[in-house]
């Protein structure tokens, strides 16, 4: 009877006992059969198996013929509750390992260790550019957008057939972790067009919990990759309302990630500067002051700042070519590793101008590493690396800029003419210029960035640039 | 101070020994044994059978008492490496279709279990044997080797589990976590054969085979195979009640 003292007696034997966990006593079949209702009644019960449920046992200890996995190479199925559970060789980069199929007959997916990650992109049109392709570890990321057929449910997850940004982000974590040979995690990711009270968002976020809750694993809101363009900035309003309309957006999408039961969740943050063909500069300039705002204050919200697409080359239609969209990727991947690890990440923003002395100012910046003006200049911004003054007497202009040398962190310009006191004038940095057709490029061009380098899985290198900006002369 | 007494009868489902009392009852029904070293009876070389049937196990060395001690809460008949502390009930399984059922407690850590449960024939007769290795792995097997039935190691604590013979089908099963593994012998199997407890002998010799641990009890059911595939209610309702046993008391 192990180690128990006998704590009540009947006449014919012990009834009552404890051992060191508890109590011992055996409950009547109707005790057992109350509990069992409200334990299935509580909050938090997790659906099980029925403590009956011997044709399941035997199921999970009988091997199925791996035929049931149609034509491919697998072998060692089991089925484990709703999930048929086997191994098999399929494409991909990680060779063979163990995969997971739900009953219901929707995709694979791979066994992974820890919680599903989520990864939600709430942008415009052109971070939604999804090339027909796998991504490069395609039962490791799994797509749970907004379902679009409303007579359906939607299946659980989705094998994607097409490779967007965050998909490619996904990648660039899963690419250095299996190069380490470090746990390769699940991940979901869902890109959400900006409408309709971020109803997609919502439908996705619900869809990531179902999958979690299918899988027993934890649903974990990686990041949150979100784009602001110029675009988004209302006739008449300044940059003070529109940091305000960026922080209520927050909020909101917050809120929605505390109704679907998750934790709160960190967000990227990109300028998005346009097509090649050019953007409305009084509008941008608004953009660029309003998002330098949100950056210092971001309210409640763990935001960090990863730059702007000003450095990224588009194709005909506007649309980032494959290997811009990797440099964005391993940008913003880079940046999710740095923040897990407690590390300061951000792009350089300018923060403050200051006169120093009739003729010179001083541009100071939040950045994480030194900064350097890129001597390749890949934009072409030009000897002022893409520094420009507005609203001075005609006739001033920067002379000379160079790093200060007293400061790594901040950029002295030089005047060719004392700037009276008594004018209000901007500093600008990479503020957009009349379209090139040739370069591709979205036309805001600057060659200041911080001396961080990385480089994507084809060799490409990837630069922290400084997010273009605006700022009043003080 | 002591536990607290109360003059009423209770009814045996509240009993803490409900599982013990539940199990004697239906072994009674199908005419089973159960030697249990809690009530090994007062006679010396002797096992008393505690239930119906009577049966009474021989102990293969008298002349040397066997030892009944508790061991981790549990009374149990004592093993010592390279002795034979074993039991012996002659001619007890007269058909090839029976089942047991051992509760053990393997060495400790610096000696090695070996021998539990054989049943063997006369002479040199192929026989079957349960024993358990250093990895602490349980294995039926026969003793020229044509089957093989393996268990993981399940702790190192009281366990506990049941095998069956119908003809040349072996089953065994674990119920703490539902392990089982099944096969068939394929050389010759002697029918008749006595059921040898701590031991694979019952002459002196063989003292590789004899390690050390303690055996709480073993269940003998000649001419009923309580692991075919297709149970028969009876056999379903002592395989529950030996399971409930192994939740209640191991």
């Amino acid at each position: 009877m192990g180690n128990r003292t006998i704590l009540l007696s009947a006449e014919n034997g012990p009834i009552l006992a404890a051992d060191e966990t508890g109590l011992v006593l055996r409950l009547s079949d109707r005790v057992v059969a109350d509990l069992a209702r409200r334990l299935a009644a509580l909050p938090g019960a997790q659906p099980h198996a029925e403590p009956n449920s011997v044709t399941a046992q035997a199921a999970a200890a009988i091997p199925l013929d791996p035929a049931i996995l149609g034509d491919i190479d697998g072998w060692d199925v089991t089925r484990q509750g709703d999930w048929l559970s086997f191994t098999a060789r399929l494409p991909g980069a990680d060779g063979p390992r163990r995969y997971l199929r739900h009953i219901s007959g929707t995709g694979v997916l791979a066994q992974t260790p820890g919680p599903v990650r989520g990864i939600f992109s709430i942008a415009g049109g052109r971070r939604f550019n999804a090339p027909s392709l796998s991504p490069d570890f395609p039962f490791h990321i799994l797509g749970t957008a907004a379902f679009e057929d409303a007579d359906e449910d939607p299946p659980l997850f989705d094998n994607l057939r097409h490779c967007g940004l965050d998909a490619d982000l996904a990648a660039a974590l899963l690419r250095r972790r299996h190069a380490d040979f470090r746990a390769l995690p699940l991940f979901a990711c869902a890109a959400c067009p900006r409408e309709g009270d971020l109803a997609p968002f919502r439908a996705a976020l619900d869809r990531f919990a179902a999958l979690g809750a299918a899988l027993h694993k934890a649903p974990r809101v990686a990041a949150i990759c979100l784009e602001v363009s110029a675009d988004q900035v209302a006739p008449d309003q300044n940059a003070d309302a529109f940091h305000h309309a960026l922080l209520s957006q927050l909020d909101t999408i917050a809120q929605a990630v505390a109704e679907a039961g998750l934790p709160p969740a960190r967000m990227l943050m990109t300028l998005d500067c346009g097509g090649w063909w050019g953007s409305d500069p009084t509008r941008a300039r608004i953009a660029a002051e309003g998002l330098c705002r949100l950056a210092l204050c971001p309210g409640t919200h763990d935001l960090t700042l990863t730059g702007s697409t000003a450095s990224l080359t588009q194709d005909r239609l506007g649309q980032p070519l494959r290997a811009s969209a990797l440099i964005q990727a391993e940008l913003e991947s880079r940046a999710l590793e740095a923040l897990a690890g407690r590390e300061n990440w951000t792009a350089p923003i300018l923060c403050l101008v200051e006169r120093d002395g009739p003729r010179g100012l001083r541009a100071l910046f939040k950045s994480a590493a030194p900064l350097v003006i890129d001597t390749g200049d890949p934009m072409g911004a030009g000897p002022l690396a893409g520094f420009a003054l507005s609203g001075a007497p005609e006739g001033i202009e920067i002379s000379e800029i160079g790093i200060d040398p007293q400061d790594p962190r901040a950029i002295r310009l030089t005047l060719n003419a004392d700037l009276p006191r008594e004018v209000a004038a901007r500093l600008e940095y990479a503020m957009p210029r009349a379209p090139d057709p040739d370069s591709r490029l979205p036309g805001w061009a600057g060659a200041l960035r911080d001396d961080w380098q990385g480089e994507t899985g084809t060799g490409a290198p990837v630069y922290r640039w400084a997010l273009p900006a605006s700022q009043v002369i003080r | 101070m002591s536990e607290l007494h109360i003059p009423v009868m209770a009814p045996q489902g509240a009993l803490l020994d409900h599982a013990a009392r539940a199990l004697s009852d239906l072994n009674t029904q199908i005419g089973g044994s159960w030697f249990d070293a809690a009530r090994p009876g007062a006679e010396p070389g002797q096992w008393a059978d505690r239930s119906a049937a009577r049966r009474v196990a021989q102990a293969h060395m008298p002349q040397a008492p066997a030892l009944f001690d508790d061991i981790d809460g549990r009374q149990a008949l004592i093993l010592s490496t390279g002795e034979n502390c074993g039991y012996r009930v002659e001619k007890l399984l007269d058909s090839g279709i029976w089942s047991a059922a051992l509760i053990w407690h393997p060495a400790p850590a610096a000696e090695e279990t070996r021998s539990l449960l054989a049943a063997r024939g006369e002479g040199k007769a192929n026989y079957l044997y349960l024993h358990q290795d250093a990895a602490l792995e349980v294995e039926l097997r026969d003793n020229d080797g044509t089957a093989s039935l393996r268990l993981p190691a399940m702790g190192d604590g009281w366990q506990a589990v049941m095998i069956a013979r119908a003809g040349a089908q072996l089953r065994i099963w674990r119920p703490a976590d539902d392990a089982r593994a099944e096969g068939m012998v394929t050389g010759d199997l002697p029918a008749m054969a006595d059921l040898l407890i701590g031991a694979r002998s019952h002459r002196a010799g063989m003292p590789k085979t004899l390690g050390a641990g303690a055996i709480g009890g073993v269940l003998v059911w000649p001419g009923h195979d309580l692991l075919a595939a297709d149970p028969t209610p009876a056999a379903r309702s002592l395989r529950d009640a030996f399971a409930n046993l192994c939740l209640w008391e191991l």
